[in-house]
């Protein structure tokens, strides 16, 4: 019986070979984008599965009432250590680590490198497995190194290097070999080894025992309770809940740290396995279920068309069925037929898409920044999926069409009295504008979301971006480091090629400006203060970004002694402070939180954008470097006029200024680009599904075309007997679709409206929403529907009348 | 085999009633070779397929063999008309994308007959029919006199007591035709019932007695 069923769906599919091709080319589409958006689901899902005691490990996260005392994935350096040590019958395990960034050399090659330095516990706890060396040992020396297969191949070029040694720089200068006791299988994306998105995305790659702190001097900070900026760990025993230990918590909290830190901080316990999930706001968690409901809506177009196709098309299976009927076949079996037709196209088109998902996957991948897994590295048992699919999509497809072949009379089918299926046109067209309805929004979100982003890269920032490098340099905080650097900046701002140079703590990248402080007027107190973003600058920074002034000078830039004592605040922070202009502020003294000696303004910089377009600007002060010895990175304003030559000498210039330190540089213009990535993606996705959803409509719209013609040959050779115009015959077919497309846009409009405004209240510099995307994307998709009816109507229209007439 | 009696079927247009059956009152004995002739539209093939069970009628009673077939339910009924009764249409009705052969098993299928049974059913009918060499063809690679012969042999494969024929020579040429009714007459002798409706004298006198219809009733 089943083979019936088969042998017939394949035959009528093979002789209406337009439709199934439309049918399949459109459900392809839509199975192959469900597929990569669903890969994509999954992966982002399997983020931290791999972690051995995954539902024992908590993070320890900080609530801050006073956001600038702390950020909110870490805590006090102590806790997790202490925890352990004081309720052993609560806490199995813990793990707590500094992350350091330095120079790793093995003989002349250099690199910046992310270390991960903390408790010998961290490769048992988590789980990571070696592929050489001795998990429980090989943190146990405090010259111990344990790096990733990758980091292994890119120095030695092999991953067999076990009692290999490395040279890691310590912040001073001074250098010490590791001894490598450890190679770790690359791990899977984590948050244990791997934090934040965007600029802010990093790895660490290389982990060393808490006891080498010593050597980075960073030792006594990591037992400090005063140090919040510590991620940690802890594994609970069996049955423990999180809960139980709010209150050890509190009492640890009570017993050594300050009353203004006590009155601020609240610990909570995340759960390792939830915590990617939910970081950023839980913008993972929204990505995934705003993408979900693209590629679900996408393959519901889809399989709209086919639902359209089949009941239009089903005038050619009356006979059939009323045969069947005849010959005894009962409703139910003639279901099951028409369900199997569905499911065998279903079926091609499954397979049509897992070739169509290996060949986009790159391209996904690339869109969303995460490589998909490839076809044949999925599971074992998801081979059901492909199966699962085919036998969903094919009854929830076909389901309508074989209620409503399968209900005609079989008589009446018989004796031809029926011309056409009796169902609800109502229906069908309610489907067709549904999904002009969905492209419309899709494409206007696309329209929107790519000039949010163009607005993003070209808005006037406040300062100049154009011909700006970076590079980190080796960092040391001492006054001969600074001394040092002025003299290095200075041999740069030499070179024929470098307009100026400066070297700073902070560049404007949207994360480095990660300090700030309590800003007030000396003449009052703290409780009045704003708090300010800091910026650690030399007196330079100014002309190299280009930085307008709005009063006084930047830190006594144009020569002498820079004034090192001095403070520069933005505009938005004289404001804040109640100072009514710049010119009022100049002169006058200001004081930080913790330090009670005053600072005099001696300069106000007009606001600038130092953040990303994301946040309003904020009240900002700069503290010149010699006050405050902290630096990252030496910025270049370069000459427009051979900027490859120019690199050059930079780059020569930099290997003698400074040996051992690689020059890894980034044009502003990229760490800009970079800042918007989560955006740009969203360009990405959204243009593709708007040509996707595009191809579907229109693959929609050319398979009701296409049957109408079939129906109406008849009348449009009456028409033109009767003297009706081409244009007039073409008006004929494009008058359903236009009032359908009139209705669409009624309906998307406004419900677009609302989301492109949702959405740019994320923003605080964004684009105004204005009418014209809506009217060209509607005018679009009129004549592209328009043409898809031109092209298909045009030989009918043309045709002799007498020849049309004769098909009867 | 099949008695009749008051069997009613209309229409309602323009609030009155157009009848397509009036008072039909007819009995049917098993063996019996029946033509049914009238004009276009006189109620030759409603009555047909109302004694096929295809339609129903709005007043009246039907018995067949023995079962009041309108007091059945409907599971019941088409099992009975599975099993008895076979149609031959003027059109031939053939499914167009299924084979000789496919369309001769068709009803087969439907009657949950297992595999080895259908292979040795549709062979012999095959055989019967002269058609062996053409099994594979589609219907449309077919004359119309041989489309009509499968049409006969898939009215016939469920060995049905009672065969219903709607002008099956209506779109033939006049040989083709009487080969058509010689292959009644035979199946006719061999113990089947046949009911026909038709146009032709010629055809009609083919059978042992000739009912005429006009205007939805019977003409005595």
């Amino acid at each position: 019986m089943f083979k019936n069923y088969f042998k017939i769906a394949v035959r009528h599919l093979w002789k209406n070979k337009t439709f199934t091709a439309i049918n399949i080319f459109g459900l392809s589409i839509g199975i192959a984008f469900t597929l990569l958006i669903g890969a994509y689901i999954w992966s982002e899902l399997q983020v931290n599965k791999n972690i051995s005691h995954k539902d024992e490990i908590f993070l320890l996260q900080s609530k801050w009432k006073d956001p600038s005392m702390g950020l909110d994935f870490a805590t006090l350096a102590p806790l997790s250590k202490a925890l352990k040590e004081n309720y052993p019958n609560l806490v199995e395990n813990y793990y707590h680590h500094d992350g350091i960034s330095s120079i790793v050399s093995k003989g002349d090659k250099h690199f910046t490198e992310g270390l991960q330095v903390g408790d010998a516990s961290f490769l048992e706890m988590m789980g990571f497995p070696l592929i050489y060396g001795n998990a429980s040992t090989a943190l146990d020396k405090p010259t111990s190194l344990v790096l990733t297969a990758s980091k292994a191949i890119k120095y030695f070029g092999t991953t067999n290097v076990i009692g290999q040694t490395l040279t890691i720089q310590s912040f001073s200068g001074s250098k010490q070999d590791f001894e490598i006791t450890g190679v770790m299988k690359d791990p899977p994306q984590n948050t244990i080894n791997s934090w934040g998105n965007g600029i802010n995305k990093g790895t660490n790659e290389f982990f060393l025992p808490a006891s080498s702190l010593r050597f980075f001097g960073r030792d006594a900070a990591f037992e400090a309770w005063q140090n919040a900026f510590v991620l940690s760990y802890v594994q609970l025993k069996k049955g423990v809940t999180p809960s139980q230990l709010q209150a050890p918590i509190a009492q640890l909290i009570k017993l050594n740290t300050e009353p203004s830190v006590q009155k601020n901080l609240q610990v909570y316990l995340t759960p390792v396995k939830d915590y990617y999930l939910q970081s950023n706001n839980g913008i993972v968690y929204r990505t995934i279920w705003a993408l979900g409901a693209v590629a679900l809506f996408i393959l519901f177009m889809a399989m709209v068309n086919f639902v359209n196709i089949s009941v239009g098309n089903s005038v050619s299976r009356l006979k059939e069925i009323g045969v069947r009927k005849v010959m005894g076949s009962d409703k139910r079996q003639l279901i099951i037929q028409f369900l199997t037709e569905s499911i065998v196209l279903v079926a091609f088109s499954v397979i049509v898409s897992l070739l169509l998902y290996a060949a986009a996957r790159p391209f996904f991948g690339n869109m969303l920044n995460k490589e998909l897994t490839r076809l044949f590295s999925f599971p074992l048992q998801f081979a059901f999926i492909p199966i699962i699919l085919t036998l969903l999509i094919g009854v929830m497809a076909g389901i309508y069409p074989a209620f409503v072949l399968s209900r005609q009379r079989s008589l009446d089918s018989l004796k031809g009295k029926l011309q056409t299926v009796k169902e609800k046109i109502w229906f069908r067209h309610s489907l067709i504008g549904l999904q002009f309805v969905t492209a419309i929004v899709v494409f206007v979100a696309a329209v929107f979301i790519n000039e949010q982003v163009k607005f993003f890269l070209t808005k006037d920032l406040g300062y100049k971006k154009d011909q700006v490098i970076t590079a980190k340099v080796p960092r040391d905080w001492t006054p001969e480091g600074v001394q040092k650097m002025i003299s290095v900046r200075n041999q740069f701002a030499s070179l024929p090629g470098v307009i100026s140079s400066s070297f700073s703590y902070e560049i404007p990248d949207g994360a480095s400006a990660s300090m700030n402080n309590n800003l007030y007027k000396a003449a009052q107190d703290s409780t009045k203060g704003v708090v300010a973003v800091s910026l650690f600058t030399d007196e330079k920074y100014r002309a190299t970004y280009g930085i307008p002034m709005a009063a006084g000078d930047f830190f006594n830039e144009k020569g002498g002694n820079p004034d090192s004592l001095g403070v520069v605040l933005n505009e938005t922070a004289v404001k804040a402070l109640g100072w009514k202009n710049a010119q009022e502020a100049i002169g006058q003294q200001v004081k930080f939180e913790g330090n009670p000696q005053a600072s005099i303004v001696g300069g106000v910089v007009k606001d600038f954008n130092f953040g990303t377009l994301h946040e309003s600007i904020k009240p900002m002060y700069f503290i010149h470097v010699q006050n405050a010895p902290l630096f990252r990175y030496l910025s270049f304003k370069i000459n427009t006029a051979d900027t490859e030559k120019n690199l050059a000498s930079i780059q020569k210039k930099w290997s003698s200024l400074l040996p051992g330190a690689p020059f890894e540089y980034v044009f502003m213009d990229d760490t800009l680009a970079r800042l918007y990535s989560t955006e740009r993606q969203m360009k990405l996705a959204s243009g593709t599904a708007t040509g996707i959803a595009l191809v579907i409509v229109l693959l929609g719209v050319l398979g009701i075309v296409t049957q109408t013609i079939t129906r109406r040959t008849k009348e449009v050779g009456i028409r033109k007997v009767l003297g009706a115009s081409v244009a007039q015959v073409l008006l004929l077919f494009g008058k359903e679709f236009s009032i359908l497309l009139i209705i669409a846009n009624c309906i998307a409009w406004p419900v677009t409206w609302l989301f492109v405004n949702r959405w740019l209240t994320n923003y605080a510099y964004r684009i105004d929403v204005t009418w014209f995307p809506f009217i060209s994307v509607g005018i679009l998709l009129a004549i592209l529907t328009g043409i898809v009816i031109v092209l298909k109507t045009i030989k009918i229209a043309f045709s002799n009348p007498v020849k049309n007439l004769r098909t009867e | 085999m099949i008695q009749l009696q008051h069997i009613s079927k209309w229409v309602t247009q323009g609030g009155s009633r157009i009848f397509l059956l009036k008072d039909i009152n007819l009995e049917i004995q098993e063996g019996q070779f029946i033509s049914i002739m009238g004009p276009s539209g006189s109620g030759k093939s409603t009555l047909l397929n109302v004694i096929g069970m295809l339609d129903q009628p709005d007043e009246g009673d039907y018995n067949f063999m023995g079962q009041e077939v309108f007091k059945l339910k409907e599971k019941q009924r088409s099992a009975i008309y599975k099993s008895h009764i076979g149609f031959v249409f003027q059109a031939y009705h053939l499914i167009d994308e299924l084979t000789v052969y496919e369309n001769i098993e068709t009803p087969l299928l439907y009657q949950d007959v297992k595999q080895s049974e259908r292979k040795a059913l549709v062979a012999d009918m095959l055989d019967k029919f002269n058609i062996v060499g053409k099994k594979d063809l589609f219907p449309s690679q077919l004359s119309g006199g041989q489309q009509q012969l499968v049409g006969i042999a898939r009215a016939l494969i469920a060995s049905p007591k009672l065969i219903l024929a709607d002008e099956p020579t209506g779109n033939l040429n006049s040989k083709q035709g009487e080969e058509i009714m010689e292959l009644f007459k035979q199946l006719n002798d061999e113990g089947v019932t046949i009911i026909q409706a038709t146009h032709s004298e010629k055809n009609a006198a083919y059978g042992s007695r000739t009912i005429h219809m006009l205007d939805a009733r019977i003409e005595l």
